[in-house]
């Protein structure tokens, strides 16, 4: 067992326009990259989860050319409105960190 | 980039966004692979709506200067063009404005100078399909003015171990030309306290007890407005950093074990004065707020300023967000030609 910050060389969220995060989850190894697919550990519905959002609101894109997964949610408060909390949305990946795989 | 014809089109990007910097070498090292244009944007939302909004530029003049100046200059001493989009972070008339004087102050006055190192950066098909993920919220089909890009078909090669080949890409022209056009309005006037909490039975009960502060500054305020100021004339929040500061609903954690916790208080209000008014109100309500473990009046919240708040001046927000389908591209974007000698 390990967790997505164990194995991804890169978890990080951004602003994609003023209505949407995105986060991207990044691996450097094919081998490590196809573990965390080939497990099922991670989808839609588990990063919903994590965000408290039903999975139909959650864009999930699987990437093998970039070795990484991709996630797409819309945001709480519209960026620099004035009850945003993180203009760059730099800071909302954390709860995937701790996301588990099997395996090894 | 391949033309129908099997010409081929070479492009420098300098930079991400202009104003954030990049190395010389770099440039230089682009310059020799004899690009037909050098391209550079230089927006960005991530500054938020005050840019916009007040007609500044994010990045520091200087800074903005000096990219500019190693790209003009490397693209007249190989006679291309050189192309810059959303001039001044913003894009609108003010921002340009300062981009034009900028470009007419270099090219009044000044040398080239070219360091011919060798970049230690390389790219990989991973690296660059990586970056069709980086702030777009789908990673396949990027909607541009003129129409989409659609890379689920897209090959990365790696033609050595620093040149990578993209194929299959493809561009599929929008029936309509489109501007998307923003735009940002002021939202108040702001003042804020900030202060901390070390007590742990207040930290115990934090999301009652900033219940409490809620509803014991709203009924303040309005005994001392009245009729003056309606309860949707001002925005009271409080942010609780140490438990969801940062993700706000987002946040998954509910159960905090901590010894402290940082509170920030923000009024936003149609003068500064009525903002640092609730913001004193604010203050006095919160550090006497009782809790049932203590008897007699204490002092819940620790202020490290004085005065408690802080004003912040006007405060903006994105107000348009549209697209535009003009009857012609250009007529949103008059052209103005200047000869500099």
């Amino acid at each position: 067992m390990a967790t997505l910050g164990d194995l991804a060389r890169l978890i990080r969220s951004k602003n994609a326009g003023l209505f949407e995060l995105t986060f991207d989850i990044m691996f450097a190894e094919p081998e490590v990259y196809e573990r965390v697919r080939d497990s099922g550990a991670l989808t839609r519905e588990v990063v919903a989860a994590h965000y408290g959002l039903p999975p139909d609101e959650v864009k999930f894109f699987v990437c093998d050319n970039a070795l990484a997964f991709k996630a797409s949610i819309p945001r709480p408060v519209f960026q620099g409105d004035l009850l945003d909390s993180d203009n760059h949305g730099g800071q909302l990946y954390a709860p995937l960190i701790e996301i588990e795989i099997p395996g090894l | 980039m391949t033309r129908d014809n099997g010409m081929e089109i070479r492009v420098l990007a300098a930079t991400g966004v202009c104003g954030s910097g990049f190395r010389e070498a770099s440039l230089a090292e682009g310059m020799r692979r004899q690009p037909h244009f050098i391209g550079c944007d230089c927006g960005s939302t991530d500054p938020g709506p005050y840019p916009l909004r007040v007609g500044v530029t994010a990045f520091p003049r200087v800074a903005i200067k000096r990219d500019l100046r190693l790209m003009l200059l490397a693209a007249r001493q190989a006679g291309i063009p050189l192309l810059l989009g959303s001039a001044g972070t913003a894009g609108g008339a003010p921002h340009l404005a300062i981009v034009k004087d900028l470009l007419c102050e270099i090219a009044a006055a000044d040398h080239f100078n070219v360091e011919p190192l060798d970049p230690a950066l390389r790219c990989t098909p991973q690296s660059i399909a990586s970056h069709s993920l980086y702030e777009n919220a789908d990673p396949y089909r990027h909607v541009e003015s003129s129409g989409t890009i659609d890379l689920s078909q897209a090959q990365y090669e790696a033609l050595d171990d620093r040149r990578v080949r993209v194929t299959g890409s493809q561009f599929m022209p929008a029936e309509t030309y489109t501007v998307k056009l923003e735009g940002a309005e002021k939202a108040g006037y702001q003042s804020v306290v900030i202060g901390s909490i070390r007590d742990p039975f207040i930290i115990r009960q934090i999301d009652d007890w900033v219940a409490r502060v809620y509803d014991r500054v709203q009924t303040r305020v309005a005994d001392v407005y009245g009729e003056t100021l309606s309860r949707h004339g001002y925005v009271f929040h409080i942010r609780v950093y140490g438990k969801n500061g940062t993700m706000g609903p987002l946040e998954p954690v509910k159960d905090i074990r901590t010894h402290e916790l940082c509170l920030l208080f923000e009024v936003t209000a149609p003068t500064q004065e009525i903002a640092s008014s609730i913001a004193a109100i604010t203050r006095h309500q919160a550090i006497h707020l009782p809790i049932p473990e203590w008897s007699g009046l204490i002092t819940g919240v620790a202020c490290p300023y004085n005065p408690a708040y802080l004003e912040r001046g006007a405060v903006y927000r994105f107000c348009v967000n549209h697209v535009v389908e003009p009857d012609d591209p250009y007529e949103m974007f008059p052209i103005e030609y200047i000869d500099v000698r």
